[in-house]
């Protein structure tokens, strides 16, 4: 095969390699900003976070709210809820920054399957 | 309340389902913090988990061992071993619809042993309003959706596609209902398949039934009643994937969505590998980690 094919190739195969990781490590945030309060499920987005606060900051301690599944869930500690979907919130996006940085370091397949290489198990 | 996992393994002449579940079992123990776990087996699978692994370990994997009975005169199911390999063996899976009575548990979580739990996100599910939650949606390692015919519909026009792998329920008379209707389901397998016109796979599947009798509970209609798991899909490595790698709670493999066409993914979320004898590969592997 031409060699100018196969280099393009290659970074064809980098390209969906690191499309695939990304998409991987959006699965793992999504799955990081899930919180279950009170047998409702939650999800930690800005839009929660900041209408929790606006809740609190009109001198509600207590709510209810539509999860996930449409359920509606009563908070009994709606200071405590926000703490933890910040809380969530933060954690979920420094790992993503975490993880994304080292993908920009990346720069062939053996970069980005570094795990392969070493034997921490 | 109490709240728990159930897996099903009962070893054919060919793939060890019982060393899958050990993995899974200590998986849901490393990366969950309410992991209580029961195993359903038969006796001669039991007996080999503790001669190849040793009662310790298979003790530390599962707080509840249930020694059942199962039908032996099943249908044949081929499995593969990525793409170029496959193995016929009996397909002795087919009682999941015994889990309401068999689960020691208030709350339950179903789970194939060929899952692999990677991430905490199950924790979230205990003391759901929902009575049950199962996936509809897969993608595969190349998130597709349409995984060669197991998209989310059985068939072209049929009913929506529920997974049994992960399976949420609490014991009540709505969850006892639909393993009922599964049984019935299950005793009149080509009666169902026909009226539902869905693809001969050559033996029984527990997907099939569990998303006839959810829509036959749905009063017939889709009337999206049924709630997803935490996070809307499963991800699934298909028989044609390869798990060539597993490190410190990161799973490495290879795909080949058409033939020549290799394709590296790391993956540290749950995942349901349908190569079995991948996850036989690297067993010790993931059996070291999840007890460091």
């Amino acid at each position: 095969m031409d060699e100018r094919l196969q280099k393009a190739l290659d970074a064809s195969n980098f390209r969906l390699n690191l499309l695939n990781i990304k998409s991987n490590i959006k699965i793992k945030v999504d799955t990081m900003i899930t919180v279950a309060v009170n047998g409702g499920l939650f999800k930690a987005t800005r839009e929660l976070i900041t209408f929790t606060k606006l809740i609190m900051d009109k001198g509600h301690s207590s709510v209810v709210l539509i999860d996930e599944n449409g359920n509606p869930t009563e908070i009994v500690d709606l200071p405590q809820f926000h703490n933890e979907l910040l809380n969530c919130y933060f954690t979920a996006t420094n790992y993503y920054h975490n993880e994304y940085a080292k993908l920009k370091k990346a720069r062939s397949t053996a970069d980005q399957f570094g795990e392969i290489s070493r034997d921490d198990a | 309340m109490s709240c728990g996992y159930l897996i099903h393994a009962y070893n054919n002449t060919e793939i060890d389902y019982g060393q899958m579940a050990i993995c899974c079992g200590l998986l849901i123990k490393k990366n969950l913090k309410i992991n209580s776990t029961a195993l359903v087996t038969v006796r001669d699978t039991y007996n080999w988990m503790v001669s190849q692994h040793g009662l310790d370990l298979v003790n530390r994997a599962f707080d509840h061992v249930i020694i059942t009975d199962i039908e032996r005169d099943v249908d044949g199911r081929t499995f593969f071993d990525t793409r170029y390999s496959k193995k016929a063996a009996p397909y002795y899976n087919t009682n999941r619809s015994d889990s309401f009575d068999l689960s020691p548990f208030d709350e339950t979580i179903l789970i194939d042993a060929d899952y692999l739990v990677l991430d905490a996100r199950l924790d979230a599910v205990w003391g759901s309003s929902e009575d049950i939650m199962v996936n509809n949606t897969v993608i595969d390692l190349n998130h597709v959706e349409d995984l060669g015919g197991f998209g989310k519909r059985i068939g072209n026009f049929g009913i929506p596609m529920y997974w049994a792998t992960v399976f949420y329920f609490k014991k009540n008379d709505i969850s006892r209902s639909i393993f009922d209707t599964m049984k019935h389901i299950k005793n009149n397998y080509k009666y169902y398949q026909n009226l539902y016109d869905f693809p001969a796979s050559g033996y029984f599947r527990n997907d099939y039934a569990l998303s006839v009798a959810l829509h036959m509970l749905s009063g017939q209609v889709e009337c999206n009643i049924i709630k997803p798991l935490p996070v809307g899909h499963m991800m699934v490595a298909t028989e044609n994937d390869d798990l060539i790698w597993f490190n410190n709670g990161t799973a490495i493999f290879i795909s080949e969505p058409a033939q020549g066409d290799f394709r590296l993914h790391k993956i540290n979320t749950n995942i349901h590998i349908m190569n079995k004898w991948a996850i036989g590969r690297m067993a010790s592997r993931i059996i070291n980690y999840a007890i460091s």
